[in-house]
């Protein structure tokens, strides 16, 4: 670790360098570091000189790691844009993107929230925990149980104590 | 790793899964370990590859949201309305533990507080001006109901909220004292001679408690004040009671006393010589903020600070620019996006302006932010009361004629803010609130 520590480059020449990221799958994916680097989990390794050559992601899989790195590399470049065209139009942009972006399955959803937890990519964790509440807000409990494949633990009685305890709430 | 502190990598024992959720949890922990020998600290990763063993041991068949790890939940649930976490607690038990997480309430507040506007709350107050029909049609109950107004829905319809201690018919009518992180402070009985009943309540939890009584008694008028240090999670209601001058300097004599939420009684302090009523209190930084006269006739603006942690009253400079001594005029404290703001209205019907303290405590960063010109919509303008800065950048201002107004300080627009099936003068005074899950228990060691 500590050899690849010494072999990484000075930051100032860092703009153009490329990290390796693994799946757990084994595949290999290529990405600029401004794009690596938007996982706070990725930047800490390589701050603590690890992840010279391929950076190990054990429990992302390809199919997965490929949309987490979509979602990278497009703040990067809307960050970017943001800082060349001034906030506003690129703020509409990220909007866009972003609901286009997470317009997925709910299983897929889940995968990408634990992605975005392990990699600590903060907008992502945003943007995925923010659609789940999206999807339940306004729904009833039974509706909700179904979404998240919930099973009602509670007897008949139970339930209707809790609903009588904060009964104005289901009105 | 910093900032990840708590963020997926527990599961507290409340949180029950399933069966099989044990080996999952086995299965994540040797994960981890053999992780953590490798120099790295990943969180979550044992729960994403036990999820997905489960997904082949199960097919496609179990939906996996219900797999999410307990504080993942807390966040998504603290991204929605209070009321309608108290519907989600019959989903399942587990969600029953996360909707009763204290957690999950600290975490909804600082969202819906940063992120989201706040709602309105106001109550019925019959001052004589309105129409007899109307008040007849609002007598029935509206003096005893709360009217609770949420600025982030589409609607405009305000939603009414019975007060628990006031169900069993009471004539009394109540007033807002104040509201903080959802908690509001009412008084019941406040025209009375003798001393009202203060309460504090949640409205969305319909939790309550009144207060005890107080300990110095009362004079002339009694005004109170309510707030909550960060550092102590402390609420506090003061009490101030002016009782006169001193013939021998001038300075004006104030009672004080404080109650702490969760306590037995009162406790007296020192008095002050300070003024501290008719304005509206404002509360940032963990002070409760008051704009006061010091000597009498002088004409000087001071900002009176109470200190909710250390309970001592302090100073702060007025910005510069205001000088009240030469021109009449009315003045507000009012906190905009989190910073002590004062609105000055002359009373020559110029423009109301707007200054903003950026840093607080640091008089050179007053900053006049905004300066609403007299138009014909507004009528005179030291009639206005600043009430907070929508997340469009609007400014919501309330009109003593009962009206509420949104200002676009870019556009210098004017809309009025309508709410359905309410007459206007029914507004007044009106408070913005935060709805909230913040119990009034659990920071005080008591229980439910």
């Amino acid at each position: 670790m500590a050899s690849s520590s010494s072999s990484l480059p000075s930051p100032s020449s860092s703009s153009s360098k490329k990290f390796i990221l693994r799946s757990s799958d084994g595949k290999h994916f290529e990405v600029d570091e401004a794009v690596a680097l938007q996982s706070e989990m990725i930047k800490q390794m390589v701050e603590d000189g690890f992840g010279g050559d391929v950076i190990p992601l054990l429990n992302v899989s390809s199919i997965v790691l490929s949309k987490v790195i979509d979602y990278c590399k497009k703040h990067v470049e809307l960050d970017f844009k943001k800082k060349m065209d001034g906030d506003n139009e690129a703020h509409e942009e990220i909007k866009n993107w972003d609901s286009e972006y997470i317009n997925v399955g709910v299983d897929e959803l889940y995968h990408l929230i634990m992605a975005a937890n392990y990699l600590h990519i903060k907008g992502l964790l945003d943007l995925t925990c923010q659609k789940v509440a999206d999807i339940i807000k306004g729904k009833q409990p039974e509706q909700i149980r179904k979404i998240f494949n919930i099973e009602n633990d509670f007897t008949p009685e139970e339930e209707q104590e809790i609903r009588k305890e904060h009964s104005w709430a289901f009105e | 790793m910093s900032g990840s502190e708590g963020r997926g990598s527990t599961l507290p024992g409340a949180w029950s899964l399933e069966p099989g959720a044990l080996q999952q949890q086995g299965l994540g922990h040797a994960a981890m370990d053999h992780h953590q020998n490798s120099g790295l600290q990943l969180e979550g990763f044992g729960l994403e590859k036990a999820a997905m063993g489960k997904e082949r041991k199960e097919g496609q068949r179990r939906g996996k949201l219900m797999n999410l790890p307990y504080d993942i939940l807390l966040e998504i649930l603290s991204r929605l309305p209070a009321r309608f976490l108290l519907q989600c607690r019959c989903v399942c038990k587990s969600w029953l533990t996360l909707v009763r997480d204290p957690r999950l309430a600290k975490m909804h507040l600082a969202r819906a507080s940063q992120h989201r506007n706040p709602s309105l709350i106001f109550n019925f107050r019959d001052n004589g001006t309105a129409d007899l029909n109307l008040i007849l049609n609002f007598h029935v109950n509206g003096n005893r109901v709360l009217y609770l107004f949420d600025l982030n829905e589409e609607g405009c319809e305000a939603v009414t909220i019975e007060l628990p201690f006031l169900s069993s018919g009471s004539p009394n009518p109540f007033s807002i004292l104040g509201s903080c992180n959802g908690l509001v402070c009412v008084a019941r009985g406040f025209s009375l001679p003798s001393d009202p009943d203060i309460y504090i309540f949640n409205p969305i939890t319909r939790e309550c408690t009144m207060l005890p009584e107080p300990c110095i008694a009362h004079t002339s008028r009694a005004d109170y004040a309510f707030g909550y240090h960060p550092a102590t999670d402390e609420y506090k209601v003061v009490r101030t009671l002016f009782t006169g001058t001193n013939p021998l300097t001038g300075s004006y004599q104030t009672k004080v006393e404080v109650y702490t939420l969760g306590s037995k009684s009162w406790r007296r302090l020192e008095d002050t010589e300070f003024l501290l009523w008719a304005s509206p209190s404002s509360l940032v930084n963990g002070a409760i903020h008051w704009l006061s006269g010091y000597h009498l006739g002088s004409g000087i603006y001071l900002i009176v600070y109470f200190d909710v942690g250390d309970e001592e009253f302090r100073v702060l400079d007025p910005p510069s620019e205001l000088n009240p001594s030469r021109e009449k005029g009315c003045a507000s404290l009012v906190v905009l996006e989190g910073c002590l703001s004062l609105a000055y209205a002359p009373d020559d019907g110029g423009s109301l302006v707007v200054w903003v303290m950026k840093e607080y405590g640091v008089k050179e960063s007053w900053t006049k932010q905004f300066v609403i010109q007299r138009g014909a919509v507004f009528p005179p303008m030291n009639y206005l009361q600043l009430l907070c800065l929508l997340k469009n950048g609007e400014i919501l201002l309330e009109h003593t004629i009962k009206r509420l107004f949104c200002y676009n300080p870019n556009t210098k627009m004017v809309r009025h803010l309508a709410i359905h099936d309410l007459p206007n003068w029914i507004m007044h005074p009106t408070h913005t609130y935060v709805q909230s899950l913040v119990s009034l228990w659990t920071n005080n060691g008591a229980e439910e």
